[in-house]
């Protein structure tokens, strides 16, 4: 799995799936960093809708680690490669 | 101290010759370069062998007295080193450093913040001026929306369709605005222009990043690792950081 | 008046600089009700926002309300910023004589100073060199305060805001008072903004270079007032590390001239010059001010360089005819006027008493509520602590860095955006931890603060301000 955040592509491992409080709960870790996804049913609808979250917002929410937001990691595009 | 194509250079030519760690503030190796660049996973995969030491999603914050200060998610440590090597990476020139005088007004960016936005369709302006020409302008100016104008200042005309004017030569000097800004003078051998529009981007001026304290400037125990070019290749990164590195060992153990 | 009914208030206090804020904090800490009314999206957008963060132990000759001002507050400054985490350290100034010329005004200054009974010793060119190593070889003579000190004055601002927040006091932005309404008697009983009617019993006016606006709108004396705007450049910690005082020419009449200032966030400040008249809401800088302002800087303290500038930024004291006042308006009998031009930082906690005691006098019970909050939570500031492995240790989870260069973490920009008087902006995540204000002004994490302040406030990024005038990231 890749997240691909606007402030920096990581590779995300998944190492466990539950849920809690009726909530899906992806655990894993975005490179050396244990990272958490949360999804509510009632955001499944939303998410297929757009199945890429456009917004930073909705991205944000979607990731749920503000730790990932909170990096500015500098992208090289391919072409620069 | 960063694991961009020249850390990872830098580490793996020294880690035949001393015990190298490689700190990076982000969570996976590559820097700008990204983790899954070919060059990037070779590289990560050699240091490995050679027995460097990864520590990623650790950010360096301080190098006193060869003591590196490690801050991150699970890493709270001073280091000790005999030499630290620092492969920051680059970024554009600030106001100041340009320098750019005037009104302190939203809609300036730094080419690095711009980039990061447009990528998340956030819309900065409907008249862009692009200051520089090179990585960070060409980046911008593949994100910029289609109904934005773009004009470029300074650094070459680049051969984009999306640029629809262009004042190669020109320095920008000063910002104009009351809450947004609204013109940016530019400059030339005196002569000055006041081009309208409601975003500037700073992508001129490469700088090496320089943001652990103890290590800003020229220090014995520091040795930096930053090629500022407008346009780098991964085999130019690379070489420049063996190249750098490369009369640093030995140095240590007499 | 017609406008929808809005709540009473005992105070309104209009202005939400380093005066309003302080007089707030003090008065929400007794049985009066408070609100603050601030034209501005933020707190500290005026002069508290532009000046150099020094703390006074001198300005004006005694006998003179500056004087006393500044005896009452600056003993207390340790324990006021203890209490509410503000960055502070009482480092110490030196105003330097090059000539004779330079001489005789020391000499005028030193009979002033010890008048005042203020801590000060002549000093030597020589001894003056041991206090500031970086001083220049051409100081002959000198004075040497011991008292003086440097603070952050936006962090001390936003602390008063957020004392009197977590008090009870209202605090409104985007709130400019555009209008008043009077008894039969001439008293204020309300004041309007674009968006309410507020009741009160007393105005304070706060408003900084907008006190003689407010004042002819409330029907008050006339205070002729206008800008004196100051330009800055700031210097980089590496070159801050190696400065330990704050070095002043001999002052002129108008102002303590420009001065080489570390500050609490160990940059250096070169700075301000004094330029009269303009427009009040001009903060651009230009290159022949800073020009001027590096040159004569650079004869203080030779090692200055502009190699090492990261930032430039201006801003307008509030001069006035009367550039201390703390008193009732002669004509409108429940309007308070607390402004101050130059000292205004200085003198901000004894502002914040006299306003009490002024309404004491007047018979309102402004003794302290049992239940008031005195101090603010802590949040540790890494780039402060000399080992933070030790503070982190104990708070594992704070140990994220997000603004490198100034040694930000998550937990202090989370702090900065979502406490009692949250940041709403770029501008606002700086004024409060530092965060995008170091060398390379944000090129790097200032994404990542638009995303964190987006989230806390449940916007869009592209909404989040961005510009001190209130303009936001996104356009178009
Ligand atoms: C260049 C410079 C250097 C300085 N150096 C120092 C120093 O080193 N030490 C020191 O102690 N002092 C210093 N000062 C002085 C100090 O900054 C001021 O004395 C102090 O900030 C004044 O605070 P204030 O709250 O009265 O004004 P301001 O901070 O200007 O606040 C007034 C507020 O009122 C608001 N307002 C105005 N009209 C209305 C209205 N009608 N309705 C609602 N809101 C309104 C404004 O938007 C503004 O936010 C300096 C000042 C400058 C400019």
């Amino acid at each position: 799995m890749i997240i691909n955040s606007p402030v920096g592509r990581f590779p995300f491992e998944v190492t466990g799936v539950g849920l809690v409080d009726g909530r899906i709960r992806l655990e894993g870790a975005m490179g050396t960093w244990p990272t958490s996804v949360e999804v509510t049913p009632s955001e499944l609808p939303r998410i297929a809708a757009r199945l890429v979250p456009r917004s930073a917002a909705v991205g944000a929410a979607v990731l749920g680690s503000a730790a990932a937001l909170a990096l500015a990691a500098r992208r090289r595009s391919r072409r620069a490669a | 101290m960063g694991a961009g194509l020249a850390g990872l250079a830098a580490a793996l030519e020294l880690a035949a010759h001393a015990e190298v760690e490689l700190v990076e503030r982000l969570p996976a190796a590559g820097g700008s370069w990204q983790f899954d660049h070919p060059a990037v996973r070779d590289l990560v995969g050699r240091c490995d062998r050679a027995g460097v030491r990864l520590t990623m999603g650790v950010t360096a914050l301080r190098w006193i007295e060869r003591r590196l200060l490690l801050i991150g998610p699970g890493t709270r440590a001073w280091r000790e080193a005999d030499h630290l090597v620092f492969a920051g990476g680059t970024r554009p020139a600030t106001p100041a450093e340009l320098p750019l005088f005037g009104a302190r007004v939203a809609g300036v960016f730094a080419g690095t913040v711009a980039h990061h936005l447009m990528e998340a369709h956030i819309a900065l302006g409907r008249h862009l001026a692009v200051c520089g020409s090179g990585y960070w302008a060409d980046l911008v100016l593949a994100e910029a929306p289609s109904h934005a104008r773009v004009t470029v200042v300074g650094g070459d005309v680049p051969a984009s369709p999306r640029v629809a004017a262009a004042w190669p030569g020109y320095a920008p000097v000063e910002v104009r605005g009351r809450d947004r800004v609204e013109q940016l003078v530019i400059e030339r051998d005196g002569h000055a222009r006041a081009i309208d529009c409601d975003c500037v981007v700073l992508a001129a001026d490469q700088r090496p990043i320089r943001n652990v304290d103890g290590a800003i400037t020229a220090t014995p125990d520091v040795t930096y690792v930053q090629l500022c070019a407008d346009t780098l290749t991964p085999d130019a990164v690379v070489d420049h950081a063996i190249a750098t590195v490369a009369g640093l060992h030995g140095r240590n153990s007499t | 008046m017609s406008g929808p009914l809005g709540r009473r208030f005992d105070v309104v206090v209009v202005g939400a600089g380093v005066l309003g804020c302080a007089i707030a904090a003090e008065l929400a800490q007794t049985a009066l009700s408070v609100c603050v009314l601030e034209a501005a999206p933020d707190v500290a957008e005026g002069a508290s926002k532009a000046n150099a963060g020094i703390t006074s132990s001198f300005y004006a000759p005694p006998p003179s309300i500056e004087c006393e001002l500044i005896g009452e507050s600056n003993d207390g400054w340790e324990e006021l910023c203890g209490r509410l985490n503000v960055p502070y350290r009482r480092i110490g100034a030196l105003t330097v004589a090059f000539d004779d010329d330079g001489v005789r005004g020391l000499d005028e200054l030193e009979t002033q100073v010890r008048a005042a009974g203020v801590k000060v010793e002549r000093v030597t060119g020589e001894q003056a060199r041991r206090h500031e190593p970086l001083l220049t070889d051409e100081c002959i003579d000198a004075l040497y305060y011991p008292d003086e000190g440097i603070i952050d004055p936006v962090r001390l601002t936003w602390a008063y805001a957020e004392l009197a927040a977590l008090n009870g006091a209202e605090l409104r932005f985007r709130a400019p008072v555009l209008d008043v309404a009077r008894d039969g008697d001439g008293r204020l009983s309300a004041v309007v903004t674009p968006e309410d009617r507020i009741a009160c019993r007393y105005v304070v006016n706060a408003a900084g270079i907008g006190s003689g606006a407010l004042s002819a709108l409330a029907g008050g004396e006339e205070i002729r007032m206008w800008p004196r705007k100051g330009q800055y450049w700031i210097l980089d910690r590496d070159f801050g590390q190696t400065l330990s005082r704050i070095v002043l020419p001999v002052p002129t009449p108008t102002t303590r001239g420009i001065e080489v200032a570390p500050t609490t966030n160990g940059s250096v400040l070169l700075g301000p010059d004094a330029e009269e008249g303009g427009d009040a809401e001009d903060r651009s800088t230009s290159a022949g001010n800073l020009r001027k302002i590096f040159a004569e800087t650079q004869r203080l303290v030779p090692t200055v360089s502009l190699d090492r500038a990261i930032k430039t930024y201006a801003g307008s004291r509030p001069a006035a005819d009367e550039p201390v006042r703390l008193r009732f308006d002669a004509r409108v009998d429940n309007l308070i006027h607390a402004g101050n031009r130059s000292t205004g930082v200085s003198t901000s906690p004894a502002f914040g008493r006299r306003v009490k005691a002024l309404l004491a006098d007047r018979g309102e019970n402004t003794a302290a509520r049992p239940d008031r909050v005195t101090s603010l939570p802590p949040v540790p500031r890494v780039l402060l602590e000399a080992d933070p492995v030790t503070v982190l240790d104990r708070r594992p989870g704070d140990a994220m860095v997000v603004c490198v260069c100034e040694q930000v973490t998550a937990a202090e920009i989370t702090a900065a955006v979502t406490s009692a008087v949250p940041a709403r902006s770029i501008e606002g995540v700086r004024k409060r931890c530092r965060a995008t204000g170091g060398r390379c002004q944000g090129s790097i994490c200032m994404a990542g603060v638009i995303l964190l302040t987006a989230n806390a406030h449940g916007i869009d990024p592209g909404q989040v301000g961005m510009g001190p005038g209130g303009g936001s990231v996104g356009c178009g």
